[in-house]
């Protein structure tokens, strides 16, 4: 018997699986219009995400940052996304300006405004690509915290573009409404995963 | 394909350097099973299943039947993610290539047949930094065995066929950063049609 010990722990440890830590600390990311719960991730079919932001526009490396910090917080690559040269063909437009469209999602700092703007159709649990995120500073360009303001803005309105529909009640999230943080928190991140793991009640249409 | 020529060109060139010690090439596939099995989400990623070339030198101990085969190996293949729950659809990442060194002893087996056993480590080099591999690659120490079957060809070249299995853990920082505890045992599967030459 006390020869198999060995060989069995090796046969043990030859078939054992990585222990996944259990998803907790999240907040509630679905949109609920009339007791109806929507909630959007992109498909795997659709992935990578077309972006467009214009060349040269002060808010492109933000852009990229922002699109940097989601995808790392997914470990199987549940969201991808890539910039285009031609806004005809992105699914999701940013524009430093402001909103032209209106009553969207987003963030107020003192800097700098962010808003996304989601054509959700509730009946239909539809969303119309392409996507519409605005951005733009509500002082000078060259003021201090201008440069943060934009960082932490565009990284919580791609968090609305990736599916997080509604705010974190917790101000140390970058997807408060009032967002101080630089950057995706671990709940942030658990949120996004466990949106991503959990089926959506909205499909995307147009577009593609 | 430069590196399966590369390998042609080091046997056809290499130099005499001991009675019986033979340098190998070789080249067939590689099939793993999953790197991650996250029964949280419900989710695996695996290895398509890569072509793999190797190269290597076995050099006798001795008078007996034994040799020392130090070897390396490069195999690559796309991450397919494979979800079980039909909430996230089936994907495929980018490649990742996989350099495998290893030191085996050899003895005879039975007939033409030979057996392999051993150790070394494999180097995970992912071809993008994302998910699983966003803060680049891995080492993972590494189990082998293995049986090889030999056919002469000629006075100084063999036609070898061998079937290698070997096991690993693996994690990488991000998943342990992410409080993904212990490690992910995987093993793969080998099969490998290779030439050896007597030097």
């Amino acid at each position: 018997m006390r020869r198999c010990l060995p060989a069995a722990l090796v046969l043990i440890a030859a078939c054992s699986n990585i222990a996944s830590p259990a998803v907790t600390n999240i907040y509630d990311y679905r949109d609920i219009e009339f007791n109806d719960t929507l909630a959007f991730h992109w498909p795997r079919t659709l992935l990578p995400v077309r972006v467009w932001v214009a060349a040269g526009s002060p808010i492109a490396p933000d852009v990229v940052t922002a699109v940097d910090r989601w995808q790392d917080a997914f470990l199987y690559g549940e969201f991808r996304a890539t910039l285009v040269a031609d806004s005809t063909t992105a699914d999701v437009i940013v524009r430093n300006d402001i909103s032209d469209i209106g009553g969207g999602i987003g963030s107020i700092a003192p800097q700098c405004v962010g808003e996304t703007d989601l054509d959700i159709d509730p009946d239909a649990h539809t969303l119309r690509l392409p996507i519409h995120v605005f951005m733009y500073a509500v002082v000078s360009d060259i003021e201090p915290g201008i440069a943060a303001c934009f960082s932490i803005t565009m990284t919580h309105e791609i968090g609305h573009v990736i599916g997080i529909l509604a705010h974190s009640p917790h101000s140390e999230d970058v997807m408060f409404s009032n967002p101080l943080f630089d950057g995706v928190s671990d709940r942030d991140r658990q949120t996004a995963v466990t949106l991503y793991h959990q089926p959506a009640t909205v499909t995307v249409i147009g577009r593609r | 394909m430069r590196f399966p020529t590369l390998l042609l060109a080091a046997v056809a060139c290499a130099a005499p350097l001991a009675a019986q010690s033979a340098l190998r090439v070789s080249a067939g596939a590689t099939y793993s099973s999953a790197l991650i099995d996250d029964g949280v989400l419900s989710t695996k990623l695996r290895p398509a299943i890569a072509p793999t070339a190797g190269l290597g030198i076995a050099i006798p101990t001795g008078k007996g039947p034994y040799r020392v085969v130090a070897e390396v190996s490069y195999a690559r293949s796309a991450l397919n993610v494979i979800t079980t729950t039909g909430t996230g659809g089936n994907d495929r990442l980018a490649a990742v290539a996989t350099v495998t060194t290893l030191i085996l002893a050899e003895g005879a087996f039975h007939g033409a047949f030979r057996w392999q056993v051993g150790g070394g480590a494999v180097f995970y080099r992912p071809t993008e930094r994302q998910g699983v591999f966003q803060n680049g690659g891995t080492r993972r120490w590494m189990l082998a065995g293995g049986v090889v079957w030999r056919h002469p060809l000629t006075a100084k070249m063999d036609l070898l066929v061998t079937g290698r299995v070997d096991a690993h853990t693996f994690s990488t920082d991000v998943l342990q950063a992410r409080g993904y505890g212990q490690s992910q045992s995987v093993q793969r599967f080998g099969l490998l049609l290779g030439a050896s030459r007597r030097l």
